[in-house]
């Protein structure tokens, strides 16, 4: 990396107020039918039951009949079936914010009141700060999303462009294109079924192209990754140094020195290292939701629906952008994977 | 043959029973938390996510890796002793403080603990004061 130290430390100061992270906001399931299960963060797996409390880290699913609503101090969730959810959290600009994250599927959100500390809520395409009181977010099979709002008002950021959205209107975002044009809602005219339908047949005609937005996605968070390792690497040779260093000092000068040193040398180093490690933390845990819920799913669709044609042009085109995606992934983000994230 | 049988059903209820409170009344307090997280930094760091709260989205992020605790707990200074805890910690599970030393590391630190279950205390946080003030480290 080209960085100057300072311009470094100012990187990780900057990593400290976007990667950290902070505490959970319990939720509460107060209903549940169907299909629906909940992975805690443990590896413990068990059916969604009214009364049960979700935390940070935890992943609720929902099958085909699958219908869960959610209480989180305020915030109504509204959990449609086929959906993948999980409850995270991040610290931003100096507070904590939780991030309610859509890896698949519909949600419709309604908060009783806005405090400003509303959470953001992300899908693998974009993420949404909320103005709103009431809006619905789509998760789709190829990676796009669709946010309406009914109320208040919800700005949609992906890819550097932000799109601000009033009552009763609605964005698309394309996997790696950023939102498109706003459009006018037509209050509950809009199904997400037909809407995911339109998506996946969409997805099945070109497979190609929705891998292509994947792909974009992909190499943004292995762009990251590589970045966050070289700067975390670079920091941590120094560290490593200074440790050194430290157990010199302690043999030849004393502990006395030695401690001075460990204060004055190794603890702002150490400060920055570990904000880079949990920056590049951040996004392989981000590159790894991506391949597993959104490549991993339509690589499921399109295998089966190629099963007797394995030699189409179409699918073969897939499968090699797809083998492309996953080589990237296995040699860039695996290697930042441990066992127990997968 | 009946009797026998109720007996024995009832046995093995009370043995279902006995075996499911104990895993919920394993209770470990906040002394003994900061314990364990202790010998995790002395012994297998792979291990020491498992002290954190799982409620904390640090036990995720953090996990099995053990660079965190490698950076801001030197391996060359292990032994670790995490002494000079207050002699009640339950009157403030959020504001534990300490000091932490190995052989060349001295650092005061606080750690957030909460609950767990019903009684199974779990650090939330730890903040060291690395001099510049107590700042989180996870």
């Amino acid at each position: 990396m080209k960085n100057s130290l300072p311009a470094r430390v100012l990187l990780a100061a900057a990593l400290l107020l976007t990667a950290s992270y902070a505490f959970a906001i319990p939720t509460d399931v107060t209903y549940a039918e169907g299909d629906a299960s909940i992975r805690f963060k443990t590896g413990k797996q068990q059916t969604v039951e009214i009364g049960a409390v979700l935390n940070t880290g935890d992943m609720l699913k929902t099958g085909r009949d699958g219908l869960v609503e959610l209480d989180q101090k305020g915030v109504t969730l509204k959990i449609s079936p086929n959906t993948v959810f999980t409850l995270m959290e991040r610290e931003r600009k100096g507070s904590t914010t939780p991030v309610l994250s859509v890896a698949l599927g519909s949600i419709k959100f309604r908060y009783d009141k806005l405090t400003g500390k509303e959470p953001t809520v992300q899908t693998n395409g974009c993420a949404m700060g909320v103005r709103g009181t009431e809006f619905s977010v789509f998760a789709g099979a190829d990676g796009s999303t669709l946010v309406l709002v009914d109320s208040g008002s919800v700005e949609v950021e992906a890819e550097g462009k932000t799109v601000a959205l009033a009552p009763d209107e609605g964005v698309e975002v394309t996997l790696g294109l950023g939102p498109g044009e706003k459009f006018a809602v037509h209050r509950d005219q809009v199904d997400y079924s037909k809407w995911n339908d339109e998506k996946l047949s969409a997805m099945l005609a070109d497979p190609a192209a929705a891998m292509t937005g994947i792909e974009a996605r992909m190499s943004s968070y292995i762009a990251s990754v590589t970045e966050y390792d070289g700067l975390y690497r670079e920091s941590k040779q120094r560290f490593d140094d200074l440790i050194q260093q430290k157990t010199r000092i302690l043999e030849e000068k004393g502990k006395e020195d030695a401690l001075k040193f460990q204060n004055e040398m190794v603890s702002p180093v150490s400060v920055q290292a570990s904000h880079l490690f949990l920056n590049l933390r951040y996004f392989s845990l981000a590159a790894l939701s991506l391949r597993r819920y959104v490549g991993g799913r339509m690589y499921m669709y399109l295998k089966s629906r190629y099963m007797t044609a394995p030699d189409d042009g179409i699918w073969t085109e897939f499968v090699s952008r797809f083998n492309r995606v996953l080589a990237s992934f296995e040699q860039s983000i695996v290697p930042q994977l441990v066992a127990e994230d997968i | 043959m009946k009797a026998r049988s109720t007996v024995v059903l009832l046995v093995l209820a009370v043995l279902l029973t006995v075996m499911l409170v104990s895993c919920e009344l394993a209770p470990v307090s906040i002394a003994q938390r900061i314990q364990y997280f202790q010998a995790s930094l002395n012994g297998d760091r792979t291990k020491a996510y498992k002290n954190l709260h799982p409620d904390s989205s640090a036990y995720t992020v953090v996990g099995a890796t053990t660079d965190l605790w490698d950076l801001k707990f030197p391996t060359a200074d292990i032994p670790y002793t995490i002494s000079n805890l207050p002699a009640d910690p339950n009157a403030d599970p959020a504001n534990v403080t300490a000091i932490i030393t190995g052989s060349a590391f001295n650092v005061p630190a606080k750690f957030v603990v909460q609950l767990y279950m019903t009684n199974d205390w779990r650090i939330w946080d730890i903040q060291l004061d690395e001099g510049s003030g107590y700042r989180s480290i996870l």
